[in-house]
């Protein structure tokens, strides 16, 4: 199966995980369109994006650890918790210290996450590719686990006009 | 919230000028897991697909260049000439430093969400999903806040 933006020589044969590392490859395509574009917004966006689903990404992986008793677990959770910190990092000074983002900056950034993702799959997610294909339980369950799931609860949660409204809404309340 | 069924029946047109920015809100789109994800770059190519397809959300970009808000203004005076009518729902998706105001203007035109950038798949899903299931909510929001500043 063909991917849009995963490379063939890093396909692992497990569909979900696959098709999550196509959605991780092309999230980098679009940092790379935002960073040429200087918008801070939508260079916010992507990364925003990025959070989101490599958050998830990690947990689906996760799951299949637990169902299968995958050996590699601790090194593999460990450099998934490394990467959640770095583009957490990442997002924060983006929203706190625009400015520090000049071009060479983002270039860095760019060049990192491609290493990293090309490493990370070849290196690590090779390893787990026979015993996940080997439990149909596990590619079930990580397929089961999708994406507005992962999020749903945070949705809920989320209020987008409150960043604009809530003080206004706040000194309301005030005067009830 | 939607489950992810319930999103894949659900259709979507994005209309924007800036390419990154129709790329952002179409990614998110399909991880979303929207059935259909259609874009229009001009209020006149947007108008076209509406008058002959069904969409279950339309989204607009604010600050194109001819206007987001005014194009919403124009949609809902020609309602009767789009499928779906007057009961589409519409997202406007504004930069970053978003106002009271906008809101109040957007509301005004007719929008029934309006969420700013950055755009996250999380914050996107709660504005559709609420301007799709409680269109009403938005308005009503936005008036409120009104009569606090008056």
């Amino acid at each position: 199966m063909g991917f849009e933006h995963l490379p063939p020589n890093l396909v692992t044969g497990v569909a979900s995980v696959d098709g999550d590392h196509d959605q991780l490859f092309g999230l980098v395509e679009q940092f790379r369109e935002a960073k040429e574009e200087r918008n801070l917004g939508l260079l916010r966006s992507f990364v925003a994006g990025l959070v989101e689903y490599t958050v998830y990404h990690f947990k689906r992986e996760e799951i299949g650890f637990e169902i299968t008793g995958f050996s590699g677990k601790a090194n593999h959770c460990a450099e998934h918790r490394n990467l959640e910190a770095t583009v957490c990092g990442l997002e924060k000074e983006l929203a706190e210290n625009p400015q520090a983002f000049t071009a060479e900056k983002l270039e860095e950034i760019d060049a990192f996450l491609v290493e990293w993702l090309n490493h990370h799959i070849a290196e690590l997610d090779m390893a787990f590719k026979d015993a996940f294909n080997s439990s149909p339980e596990a590619i079930k369950a990580m397929e089961d686990y999708t994406f507005v799931g992962h999020l749903a609860d945070a949705a809920e949660d989320c209020d987008p006009l409150g960043d604009i409204l809530g003080d206004l809404e706040n000194q309301g309340e005030g005067h009830v | 919230m939607f489950n992810a069924e319930e999103w894949s029946a659900l259709s979507t047109l994005i209309l924007a000028d800036n390419d990154s920015f129709r790329s952002v809100v179409r990614s998110n789109c399909r991880r979303i897991g929207f059935g259909a994800v259609e874009d229009a770059t001009t209020g006149t190519e947007a108008i076209n697909m509406l008058m002959v397809k069904f969409y279950s959300v339309l989204i607009v970009q604010r600050e194109m260049k001819n206007g987001g808000v005014k194009f919403i203004d124009l949609l809902r005076q020609n309602a009767s000439r789009i499928a779906g009518g007057d009961r589409l729902p519409v997202v406007v998706i504004a930069n970053a430093g978003a106002t009271p105001e906008m809101i109040f203007e957007a509301a005004d035109a007719g929008a029934n969400y309006l969420i700013q950038l950055p755009v996250s798949a999380k914050g996107l899903m709660k504005g559709l999903h609420i301007a799709i299931t409680q269109p009403g909510v938005f308005a009503s929001r936005a008036q409120a806040v009104r009569q606090i500043v008056a």
